[in-house]
């Protein structure tokens, strides 16, 4: 079982970085119609999207939270051991996000650094992987960058996802710290979930070819290519009622709380039904679930931690604070956090990031002559 | 829950006066079908029957009483199980 407890690791801080451009119901109205456009809004819980609009990657977006975060905490580059990248929309096929972001904010040598292709359930498991690489050895700081564009993987003309996903990166930052309390982790995988939120085309199973790209009307109307993001709601639905008070019961089992003992529980900001849903069969006090996507929209992996700095940017921890955290989703990939934040986690001021500005375009594009 | 119920269940989720759907009518054809309204069918009976029902079980139900009928035949597999 996938369950365990992490000592000596303090969440020292997070960033929250989102794109400047912003699309509302007008948009929306204008692609579906305006009866459509309300009742998608209503149900799934987003006024507003930060999208995009350029060919600004994940990583220029972390890249602005790590930045910031880094100046907050006036971390010295060469103190960060461990850098993790957690992104399904990666720079390039190769190399890991995780090295150009290492090259991008000139960390040392002495760095660990790796991606995790996972999304909605990526954070927790990021922080997971981090609880047990802090204070190993002689690792004792560690960055976890966390982000997707999933804009850029949806077609605009499909009507179960293009109005859901916004755009967004993240940064965290984790130390050893021997009076820290305690960590502790539930994760877990059904990979017969596969089919049901999945890009088909465009890797290696299913490569490019010139019909993979053609969009074509597929389902209930929607429209879309074999290299766009699929969604099944319904399924996605069914698979987070199955899993998701699971994963919290036991998170919170493992830690030795109860519902009443936590301060709040945020979970992946699917879209607001689910989480209401998961509220009621959790029994989660509404003030204890933060929802925070009326102006982001589903930020797949960055999510959780989206929503951490939204919900708490005007009243900063000023105590112990515990927090369960669940993340689920295209996998399907589930995994549950007991973390504790307290006075000493900053949190960073949202940072907006202008278009392109923040993009330094392609690392090392060889030349005629080099290649 | 009977079959009277459940018809309200689903006037109240499509938003139409009480009375209106009957147990005889085409699931999908139901005026307002989606995607989102399948979702909240399930989370109808998720909610009110305790039934996880599965989207492709929704789907190979031709009408809104051979949903019905699966609905009784969990709730009825889920107490016998207990």
């Amino acid at each position: 079982m996938a369950q365990w407890t992490a000592s000596g690791i303090r969440v020292s801080g997070i960033a929250s970085a989102v794109p400047e451009r912003t699309l509302g119901t007008a948009e929306l109205a204008a692609q579906f119609g305006a009866d459509q456009a309300q009742k998608i809004v209503e149900s799934v819980g987003v006024q507003m999207r930060r999208v995009i609009s350029n060919e600004t990657c994940a990583s220029d977006l972390c890249f602005a939270a790590a930045e910031q975060l880094l100046a907050d905490l006036k971390w010295e580059r060469d103190s960060i051991d461990a850098l993790i990248v957690v992104t399904q929309t990666p720079d390039y096929v190769l190399p890991a996000t995780s090295c150009s972001l290492h090259g991008r904010l000139g960390l040392g040598k002495q760095c660990l650094a790796f991606d995790v292709n996972l999304g909605c359930s990526g954070y927790v498991y990021g922080l997971g992987l981090a609880s047990r690489l802090v204070g190993a050895g002689n690792v004792r700081r560690a960055l976890l960058l966390v982000g997707d564009t999933i804009t850029r993987i949806v077609c605009k003309e499909d009507r179960s996802s293009a109005p859901l996903f916004g755009d967004a990166g993240t940064a965290t930052a984790l130390e050893f710290d021997a009076s820290a309390p305690d960590m502790t982790f539930d994760m877990g995988t059904d990979g017969n979930g596969a089919e049901h939120l999945i890009v088909p085309a465009g890797a290696f199973r299913q490569p490019h070819t010139d019909s993979t790209a053609v969009c074509t009307e597929r389902e209930n109307g929607n429209v879309r290519s074999d290299e766009h993001l699929f969604m099944s709601g319904a399924e996605v639905f069914m698979f987070t009622l199955a899993e998701v008070p699971g994963v919290v019961k036991r998170t919170l089992a493992a830690a030795g709380w109860t519902m009443e003992s936590t301060d709040a529980v945020v979970l992946h900001q699917a879209n607001a039904f689910m989480l209401g849903h998961l509220r009621k069969r959790l029994k989660i006090p509404e003030g204890k679930l933060p929802v925070a996507l009326s102006d982001y929209g589903n930020t797949s992996s960055a999510s959780i931690p989206l929503a951490i700095t939204h919900t708490w940017a005007e009243r900063p921890f000023d105590r112990a604070t515990k927090l369960v955290l669940g993340g689920f989703g295209v996998g399907w990939s589930w995994a549950g956090a007991a973390v504790v934040c307290d006075e000493k986690t900053v949190l960073s001021k949202l940072i907006i990031v202008p278009d392109a500005s923040q993009n330094v375009g392609p690392i090392a594009r060889p030349t005629a002559e080099a290649a | 829950m009977n079959d009277a119920k459940f018809c309200s269940l689903l006037d109240e989720l499509f938003e139409f006066d009480e009375g209106t759907i009957q147990s005889s009518q085409t699931l999908t054809e139901i005026s307002g079908w989606s995607s989102l309204t399948l979702v909240g069918l399930i989370a109808m009976m998720d909610e009110e029957c305790g039934v996880a029902m599965p989207p492709k079980v929704i789907l190979s139900c031709k009408t809104v009483g051979d949903l019905f009928a699966q609905l009784q035949a969990r709730l009825q597999g889920s107490r016998a199980a207990a």
